[in-house]
């Protein structure tokens, strides 16, 4: 949250041209991303929505670099990412908070905010924890350091995770779901979370979700993606200003683009029902 | 920042708690429920019926045994008729023995087994050349290592820690490999993305990572260094509570029997908690996970 404020240059512009994915392509050839096409701007909150298993995680570890696509290319700031014949690789520029956490169970809160920078060697380890202090109470995570992650609320982990996140000064976020299996009241704590960090950093985020509401409420653009295999059906620009919290969601901007959103996915969904694939949430 | 409300009143119930005051409070409370007497319960239970059997009532088949008040006898006795209790050094000598034995096996099947295993569950083609062999080898009992065993090393004793040795080295390694298994592959494409390089890796989410299921399996492979010992023991000892238990049946000592067996149980529980000890030291998450 801090060293960006000083970038100059923005940084993190995703583009994904023609990519193609297809999952065991010698034996059941499943076709997971078609030629699916997105210019993802440097500061942008992305938020992809779409029926379940029509391939965002597919899209999401391909930029994240877990896996490769089988034909087109993925670039970041100008530099190629992967394409068909270029197998990724994951790196602290474009860090995943994933849907169910990954906080290290056997590190503590700090432990585990750390871990980039110390592994990255750029850090003395007790550089890293004054750092991590200081961003924590930026973030109003302060007095759990030495607590491990089963010993805070959901919520709180989710918030350490995008600290452990935000500790790289990663190009792009990217969040798989993550406040899927969560409440509504520690949902809404953990969005103005993101929203604030968000504002203060201006990183690009990659933010999947099924929760229509959710996607209007923190994204400035709303891709909306078809069913198996994935391709953008339609983009909503969401000109709802920043920054935001709860008042935003009684505005009409926000209710016409949510009845927007609704039709356009509830086509979707019904092709998705006639085909006979796993309805959406 | 708005969260800062949320976060307060969290934050101070979540105080870290030192892992005395856990096991100070862990005691207390064990005391408290009916655990501990149910417990005593049952083994004076077991004793008492042990004592009905074999001395009070006789029962055919149970006579010839040894009962528990000959046995408490023997043990405590400053003057014991076949040469072993509490006051006789002997005694310890085969303590002692025993205990040594264990100790160099169980400490070389730990150095040499998590080892192993963590490798052969890091790294696939390690273990594409491993797993098969370990195996095959792993369901040999260790009475069928015996010859082999004398064939193979010079003195006796050395093939007694081999034998203990052996028991202990397979569960370790394979439970060592299960723990590595068991890891969530979540975690490590976290560690990649945050950019740990493979020795990060390793010392950061294998090792710590499957450390519940090694001391899981250091206590498994405990158990099998006391079983294979004693075996060993009985086939070729000179001293050691196997040996002893042996030697006291061929020589009708027959109260000696007992007392080397409930020693050999009070030390094997003891080793075994010992383990679980060190493990909860090493691993605080882990119970402090539990007393959630
Ligand atoms: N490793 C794999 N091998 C074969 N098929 C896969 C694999 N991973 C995913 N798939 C298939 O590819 C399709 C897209 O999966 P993906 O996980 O990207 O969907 P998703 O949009 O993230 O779904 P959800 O909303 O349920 O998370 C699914 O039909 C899935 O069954
Ligand atoms: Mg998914």
């Amino acid at each position: 949250m801090n060293a960006s404020a000083s970038g100059m240059s923005p940084r993190g512009s995703i583009s994904i041209r023609e990519v193609t994915k297809i999952y065991d392509p010698d034996g059941a050839k499943v076709l997971a991303v078609d030629n699916c096409s997105m210019e993802i701007e440097a500061g942008e909150f992305c938020v992809l929505v779409g029926p379940s298993g029509c391939g965002k995680t597919t899209l999401l570890n391909a930029i994240a670099g877990f896996h490769g696509i089988t034909t087109g290319e993925i670039w970041l700031d100008g530099e190629l990412l992967c394409s068909g014949a270029r197998t990724p690789s994951p790196g602290a520029d474009r860090i995943v908070v994933f849907q169910n956490g990954a906080l290290f169970p056997w590190f503590t809160v700090l432990e585990n905010v750390t871990f980039g920078p110390v592994v990255q060697g750029g850090m003395s380890k007790a550089e890293a924890h004054d750092r991590a202090r200081t961003m924590l109470g930026q973030m109003g995570l302060m007095g759990i350091e030495n607590n491990y992650p089963s010993e805070i609320s959901s919520g709180m982990r989710r918030r350490v995770e995008i600290a452990r996140a935000m500790m790289n000064d990663p190009r792009v976020l990217l969040l798989d779901e993550p406040f899927r299996a969560m409440d509504a009241l520690t949902k809404t704590v953990v969005h103005q979370f993101l929203l604030d960090v968000y504002d203060k950093s201006r990183k690009t985020v990659f933010f999947i979700t099924h929760d229509l509401e959710e996607a209007i409420f923190l994204g400035s653009k709303v891709y909306i993606m078809t069913t198996r295999p994935a391709r953008i059906k339609k983009v909503l620009d969401v000109d709802i200003p920043r920054p935001r919290d709860f008042r935003a969601l009684s505005s009409a901007t926000y209710l016409r683009l949510k009845q927007e959103c609704i039709e356009a996915v509830h086509e979707e969904a019904l092709k998705a029902f006639k085909a006979g694939e796993r309805e959406m949430a | 920042m708005t969260t800062n409300v949320d976060a307060l009143p969290q934050a101070a119930e979540a105080k870290a708690p030192n892992s005395w005051t856990i096991a100070l409070f862990n005691l207390r409370l064990w005391l408290k429920s009916s655990t501990p007497y149910l417990n005593l319960l049952g083994l004076a239970g077991f004793v008492l019926l042990w004592y009905l059997l074999t001395e009070y009532f006789k029962v055919p088949y149970f006579e010839k045994l040894p009962g528990p008040v000959a046995s408490f006898r023997e043990w405590v006795s400053e003057d014991p008729a076949y040469g072993i209790s509490l006051y006789t050094p002997d005694y310890y000598q085969h303590i002692g023995t025993s205990v040594m034995r264990v100790l160099k096996a169980f400490v070389l099947a730990t150095l040499l087994g998590v080892p192993l295993g963590l490798f052969m569950g890091w790294k696939k083609i390690f273990r594409d050349y491993t797993f098969p062999l370990l195996e095959t080898l792993r369901p040999i009992p260790m009475l069928a290592w015996v010859p082999l065993s004398i064939l193979m090393w010079p003195g006796r004793e050395a093939s007694i820690v081999f034998l203990t040795f052996l028991g202990s080295f397979f569960a370790t390694v394979l439970n060592t490999l299960l723990g590595v298994e068991s890891i969530d592959e979540v975690y490590f494409r976290a560690a990649h993305s945050l950019g740990a390089k493979p020795r990060h890796v390793f010392f950061k989410i294998i090792l710590p990572g499957s450390l519940p299921f090694v001391f899981t399996g250091l206590q498994i492979s405990m158990g099998f260094a006391w079983f294979s010992l004693v075996a060993g023991e009985m086939l070729a000892g000179e001293y050691g509570l196997g040996y002893l238990i042996w030697n006291s049946f061929i020589l009708v000592q027959y109260p000696v029997i007992i007392i080397a067996m409930v020693t050999l149980g009070v030390i094997g529980w003891l080793s075994s908690a010992l383990i679980r000890l060190v493990g909860d030291r090493l691993m605080q998450w882990k119970v402090r996970e539990a007393c959630r």
